[in-house]
């Protein structure tokens, strides 16, 4: 049991002044912002995070989503998952996001998680989570316990020999395929930085997830407006129907033209070590027709870079088959 | 423990003599088989019901175990004066200073502890999470801190937590060998010769019970009697256990389990944290309340063991069997030896003339094994039927008339037939509710839409065992009835079923029926294990039903101003919670508390304790 300070914000300079003082912002930062609670709470009763200063910024002007002048929408850090997920403009232009949602958890951690909790959600990888055995995430250059351990729920995507971990996220996935951007407060003022550049690979650093520097707090998520005639969809493969990370995501947005693919953005969910935007399948898909051959090539594409472990070999083909299904049900019904 | 040593554990007794219920046929009734909400609803979803951990008495304290971090070793030294002197810490507990805990004298009956090995007994280190020390505070997070803060060096040695239990053993029959369980005919040359064979292996993982429910203890210590709150499956055993754990005659234990929140097998027997929490409050002389942490859960309370089992099947190219061998190996702790019964179905599911069960322990460095849910022969039915079904296959043959062609009503090991077998009924009726002719047996070659369907069968079989119980009926001069037994409900509904079956029995509304469970100073009742308790329970409640409404019979044709004075009680009956005439409806009767009103009984109550093991049954006023 850790000893630490709990102090409530009361305006967003506040609560960037207090995490200023952490020496960073990643794995082992020592001032933690607690919003819903279902990530940091449960990581430090398991004292993988021990925080000497915890802010309670449940009480900033954030939890807000509104329509932008250009058509987009504006989606506040603090609007819990399930208000977000059941947003009217939510279910009518970015059904992906909704879908992606109404797929993760459950309903009671839906109400107390936030937009900004989601983006930083931690991996579920199993020696990350129990202190008792080495990993390079939490304490950096003690070792990969995954490596030659159980990895089954672990990733095939952007892992490099010092970590496999997944991003177990499902509305991270939605947003990389919308393309989402992400807008930050910190030390130095704001900035906004597109989802896909937002998350870091593993490579020698695994304890640095994202760019967030001492200070920052996320405010809000921007969507772009939707083009005309957009499709989009979510689709999760998991052992249980409910309450169950995924094995293998795919969240995409489609925008036809008769029956070519006009345009399509490809995310894929539970194989990577970030949310994985697939730039090689859209690349295969776009201009084309739309046909089943068509969709394993993208899916071949997509996965052509996977590195399966000892225990996850199958979440390629998995995977694959994810993306094509997903590819078919948004081509085929009206 | 198979289940045959459960039944006998819970009591059954062979020559019940005059306590034998004679057939009845069932009678429609409003009360049985009527959906009811449960008696003990409105309790659990107010927050009302009271567990083990929900007691609060003056001067609680809290006790948080210290857990091994190793698997196999020794306690070189154990420090424990920093926790000793942080805020709140009251005591800190091991094996230098607790006070005695015994083992269980062998050979006893009706009583059954986890592990044999009391805690802090010595400083030898079994499994992982194995409890070396017990901090005791004033609050749960000053415990939880001192917890933390107590530092144990080990001498460690090599676990062995292998999940392969393919040691090499001593041979079959000798001490540490495998051990035949059954055997008839000659299954080895009949296998040899055998046209069709099968030799499989089949694992199943260790499974943990994890009930919602943590395992917790309130112990109280006061005038040198324990009143200790358990969550348990079986109080009279947990009053057994403690009695001889405790060194303590039993008439200064009581053991209170009202509520729990399920067990699955898991709280059937006493594990070590209850001593603890006993032994702590002894030696402060203050209640302690100990619950065990999620973690824990996994670690020191039991699990179904990992089993391994080679199924061998010899056929006629027909499909005859000609031979089944089932070899079962489970792993077990250091310190107890737990069979995981796997091979209790497979002599009698099917007519084979040539079989053999065998079975076999190997020792890892794990918490003792325990039973879980449908112990034995889950696992066992798992690695038959799969064989079975791989040996379809190989014989090209319907699964389901490969198990018809070998249904008997003979149980083949006892050479006895069946009292009811309906195995045969089970299959052809569930091969026409599902449609089974349309099952084509080539993988993936049924569709529905995009769902590729796979159609399967097993069969299962579970005994349906009794063991003998107590029970108390009071019609009280109130118009309430309560009924009491020293059993529990561990979520299945007990509570319910016992205001069900007196209900029935008397006609007064469920509303006006008190159950009381859970308490071992309670007339003894069964064990809450093996799918026996209601079987075994009920029949003690209708014999007690039945001689409280004799007592009130005989009541009311000697009660002054009653209506049916100096009547013949054998023309009077009790329906609709009146005592009335045979011949008369139930309205023109008199309703059964005034009756014991105008008879003026002591404390208005009739009181009747069967033991329906024993005879004769006894009456008190």
């Amino acid at each position: 049991m850790e000893q630490f300070q709990f102090n409530r914000a009361t305006t967003v300079p506040q609560a960037v002044q207090a995490a200023a003082t952490s020496s960073t912002s990643q794995q082992g930062a020592e001032v933690r912002f607690v919003a819903g609670g279902t990530t940091l709470i449960d990581l430090m009763k398991l004292s993988v995070e021990r925080p000497k200063m915890v802010v309670d910024i449940n009480g900033l002007p954030l939890d807000k989503v509104e329509s932008l002048p250009g058509g987009g929408l504006k989606i506040g850090a603090l609007v819990r998952n399930s208000d977000l997920a059941h947003h009217p403009a939510v279910q009518r232009d970015y059904a992906v996001l909704s879908q992606a949602l109404l797929s993760g958890a459950s309903p009671q951690l839906r109400n107390m998680a936030t937009t900004g909790g989601n983006l930083l959600q931690r991996t579920r990888c199993v020696y990350f989570r129990d202190t008792a055995h080495a990993c390079n995430k939490r304490e950096p250059g003690t070792g990969c316990s995954a490596i030659d351990g159980h990895n089954r729920m672990l990733a095939i995507l952007g892992t490099s020999k010092g970590c496999i971990a997944t991003n177990p996220s499902d509305m991270n996935v939605a947003l990389t395929a919308l393309e989402a951007t992400i807008h930050i407060q910190g030390t130095k003022g704001e900035r906004s930085i597109p989802i896909h550049d937002f998350y870091l690979l593993p490579g020698t650093t695994p304890n640095r997830e994202n760019v967030l520097e001492p200070g920052d707090i996320i405010t809000s998520v921007t969507l772009p407006a939707p083009a005309a005639g957009t499709k989009s969809l979510y689709l999760k493969l998991r052992d249980r129907a409910a309450y169950e990370f995924a094995l293998a995501s795919a969240a995409i947005v489609l925008r036809m033209d008769g029956k070519k693919i006009q345009s399509a953005r490809v995310a894929l969910g539970g194989v990577g070590a970030k949310p994985w935007r697939s730039f090689e399948a859209e690349k295969a898909l776009q201009g084309h027709p739309a046909s089943a051959a068509l969709f394993r090539h993208a899916a071949e594409e997509a996965l052509k870079d996977a590195r399966p472990q000892s225990e996850n070999a199958f979440k390629v083909e998995l995977s694959k088959r994810c993306l094509v299904r997903a590819l078919t049900l948004a081509t085929t019904s009206a | 423990m198979d289940f045959s040593e459960l039944l006998e554990f819970i009591g059954s007794n062979q020559n019940a003599g005059e306590a034998q219920q004679a057939a009845h046929t069932a009678t429609p009734s409003a009360v049985i088989g009527a959906s009811l909400p449960r008696i003990d609803g409105p309790l659990k979803t107010t927050g009302s019901a009271t567990y083990a951990a929900d007691y609060h008495f003056p001067r609680m304290t809290y006790a948080v175990p210290v857990c091994s971090t190793i698997a196999n070793g020794v306690i070189r030294s154990l420090d424990a004066k920093v926790a000793e002197g942080m805020p709140g810490v009251l005591l800190v507990l091991h094996h230098g200073n607790i006070s005695s805990l015994f083992r269980m004298s062998p050979g006893g009956r009706g009583a059954r502890t986890s592990e044999s090995r009391p805690p802090f007994e010595d400083q030898k280190i079994s499994y992982w999470g194995q409890y070396v020390a017990l901090v005791v505070a004033e609050t749960f997070q000053q415990a939880q801190a001192a917890a933390a803060a107590v530092t144990i060096q080990y001498d460690i040695e090599k676990a062995n937590v292998s999940t392969h239990l393919d040691d090499t053993l001593p041979a079959t029959g000798t001490p540490g060998g495998p051990h035949v369980e059954s055997k008839r005919g000659d299954s080895e040359g009949a296998f040899a010769s055998a046209a069709v064979k099968l030799d499989e292996t089949y694992a199943t993982p260790a499974e943990t019970h994890n009930p919602m429910e943590m395992h917790a203890t309130t112990a109280v210590w006061e005038d040198g009697k324990f009143t200790l709150y358990e969550s348990s499956q079986g109080v009279i055993n947990h009053l057994n256990v403690m009695a001889q754990t405790l060194g303590v005659p039993k008439e200064n234990i009581q053991v209170i389990s009202r509520f729990i929140g399920s067990g699955f097998g898991g709280k059937l027997f006493p594990w070590p944290h209850s001593a603890l929490a006993a032994a702590a409050a002894r030696q402060l002389k203050r209640p302690v309340k100990l619950s065990l942490n999620r973690k824990m859960m996994f670690s020191n309370v039991g699990h179904r063991p990992r089993t391994q089992q080679r199924i061998r099947l010899g056929a006629t190219p027909e499909g005859k069997l000609v031979s089944l061998q089932q070899d079962y190996r489970n792993h077990t702790s250091p310190n107890d030896n737990i069979r995981e019964n796997c091979g209790e179905a497979t002599p009698f599911l099917y007519s084979v003339a040539n079989l053999q069960v065998t079975s076999a322990l190997v020792k890892r460095n794990v918490g003792t094994p325990t039973p879980m849910r449908g112990p034995g022969a889950v696992p066992g039915l798992f690695a038959l039927e799969s064989a079975m079904d791989e040996l379809a296959i190989k014989l090209k043959m319907d699964p389901v008339a490969l198990r018809l062609a070998h249904d008997t009503l003979i149980d083949e090991e006892k050479k006895k037939p069946f009292s009811s077998r309906h195995l045969k009924e089970c299959l052809e009726m569930g091969s026409e509710k599902f449609d089974w002719s349309r099952r084509t047996p080539a993988v993936g070659s049924m569709r529905k839409g995009d769902l590729i369907l796979g159609w399967g069968v097993a069969a299962a079989s579970w005994g349906a065992g009794r063991g003998t119980s107590e029970a108390a009926v009071s019609l009280k001069s109130d118009g309430t009835i309560r009924v009491s037994s020293g059993t529990q409900d561990p979520g299945t509904g007990t509570y319910t079923l016992l205001a069900q079956i007196v209900s029935d029995k008397t006609g007064v509304p469920i509303d006006k029926i008190e159950v009381v469970m859970g308490d071992s100073s309670l007339p003894p009742g069964p064990l809450s294990g093996g799918s026996t308790a209601t079987a075994t329970v009920l029949p003690a409640i209708v014999d007690a039903v039945n001689a409280a409404t004799r007592i009130l019979l005989a009541t009311a044709v000697a009660a002054p101003g009653s209506p049916y004075l100096q009547k013949d009680p054998a023309t009077l009956i009790l329906t609709s919670g009146r005592v009335h005439a045979k011949t008369e409806p139930a309205e023109r009767g008199v309703p059964f508390h005034e009756i014991l009103r105008m008879a003026n009984t002591a404390g208005g109550s009739a009181v009747v304790v069967i033991n329906v093991a024993n005879s004769p049954s006894c009456f008190r006023m």
